[in-house]
């Protein structure tokens, strides 16, 4: 029952209802879900690693089940498999090397 | 689908076509020939193509309709059989050796039931098909070449 | 130094899959040059079949069957790939011409044209596994 109205703030007959996304009414302040920049952006480089993790696996499994199986798998699903994990190395690499130079960017201000 | 499904079906194709050129071509180097080794003379071939479909073995009663065929893997030549249904030519040749000496039909000679230009018009069928088989491998073998461009740098 | 993960263990299986691929040219030529020899068999060239069967053994964690003899037929036993071979097979089951010759000509253009496609592919496969590293290193 507490997990729907909010700590301490029941009086009489009027209950005040736990507010958890911004468009709610009442809303007040951070609500578990909603993440500082710092967490997003690390969010962020993690979920592209992931990305890439998971269209690198995606490559190999194609190209395991074409070299055990030719009939079963067309010739554009592997090379664009290889083109999609080509692509996300890139861009992911990009992005960490955009952010370390405005790591030392800043670091090194005087 | 895989990526040779249609180079296959081409090439069963081509090789179907190279059987019945080479049906024809027996058939017009026999043109003349009075005396076989079953007696009587020389009946032409001809061959019957058949569809290689995958098919089920049985349709199942919950498939809708539309799922239950599947694609062609091309044509096979069930058999090449002696055509039973044309008329034997008849000439009259008393000095033939293959004459019939008795009878209503005597001093005719059986020739086959050859017809050259039918056979021409044969062959010439034939080698357009098998062109068009070569040109379906084709087709097929630039589209993997151009699939395989796919983010080449 | 890659070869105990995916990196490494795809590699390798490209390059045998390459090699098998050399040796079935081999044949399909021997197969092309023999097409009117009275009495010739055909042959294959077995190798993915035999990998399929023995990368899907890996994970087998059921019992495996002992085996007292050398006739006898093995299961659930865990294969490695790195033993499986091509393997080179009389095809003596196809119909034969008139002089006991079983050779289809068009067949092996067909069988000669898919073995260099897929050659190209291997190629470019196995040029793209070094391309990613050249690329994550910079």
């Amino acid at each position: 029952m507490s997990g729907l109205f909010g700590t301490g703030e029941v009086s009489g007959d009027q209950v005040a209802l736990k507010a958890t996304h911004k468009n709610h009414f009442g809303f007040q302040g951070a609500v578990k879900g909603e993440e500082t920049p710092a967490e997003e952006f690390t969010n962020a480089l993690k979920n592209a690693l992931g990305e890439t993790n998971n269209l690198q696996q995606n490559l190999s499994d194609i190209t395991q089940a074409y070299l055990t199986d030719p009939e079963s798998v067309d010739a554009h699903d592997v090379t664009i498999a290889m083109s999609k994990a080509n692509m996300s190395i890139e861009i992911t690499k990009a992005v960490v090397d955009g952010a370390l130079k405005a790591y030392n960017n800043i670091i090194n201000i005087r | 689908m895989g990526l040779f499904t249609s180079i296959n079906t081409a090439a069963s194709g081509m090789s179907a076509q190279r059987m019945r050129l080479d049906v024809i071509s027996d058939n017009i180097a026999n043109a003349e020939t009075t005396r076989t080794t079953e007696g009587g003379a020389f009946r032409r071939s001809r061959v019957i193509f058949k569809p290689e479909v995958s098919q089920p073995y049985w349709k199942s009663p919950f498939l809708p309709e539309k799922l239950q065929n599947r694609v062609g893997k091309g044509v096979e030549v069930v058999e090449i059989e002696k055509d039973m249904d044309s008329e034997m030519r008849l000439v009259y040749d008393p000095s033939h050796p293959d004459s019939m000496k008795t009878g209503p039909k005597a001093g005719y000679v059986e020739m086959p039931n050859v017809n050259i230009v039918d056979e021409m018009v044969d062959m010439i069928s034939a080698s357009r098909s098998y062109e068009a088989n070569v040109a379906v491998v084709e087709g097929s073998k630039a589209m993997f070449l151009k699939a395989l461009e796919i983010g080449r740098r | 130094m890659f070869l105990d993960n995916s990196f490494g263990k795809n590699m390798e299986l490209l390059h045998r899959t390459m090699d098998a691929n050399l040796y079935r040219r081999a044949v399909i030529s021997d197969n092309l040059a023999n097409a009117d020899t009275p009495n010739f068999k055909r042959s294959v060239v077995n190798f993915e079949s035999e990998l399929k069967r023995a990368l899907d053994s890996e994970g087998k964690t059921g019992m495996e069957a002992a085996m007292t003899d050398s006739k006898h037929i093995s299961f659930n036993k865990v294969q490695n790939w790195r033993e499986v071979t091509p393997r080179k097979v009389l095809d003596y089951l196809t119909q034969s011409d008139n002089n006991g010759n079983n050779v289809d000509a068009e067949e092996e253009m067909m069988l000669a044209m898919q073995n260099q496609l897929q050659y190209n592919l291997l190629t470019r496969s196995i040029s793209n596994q070094f391309y990613q590293i050249s690329k994550v290193t910079g």
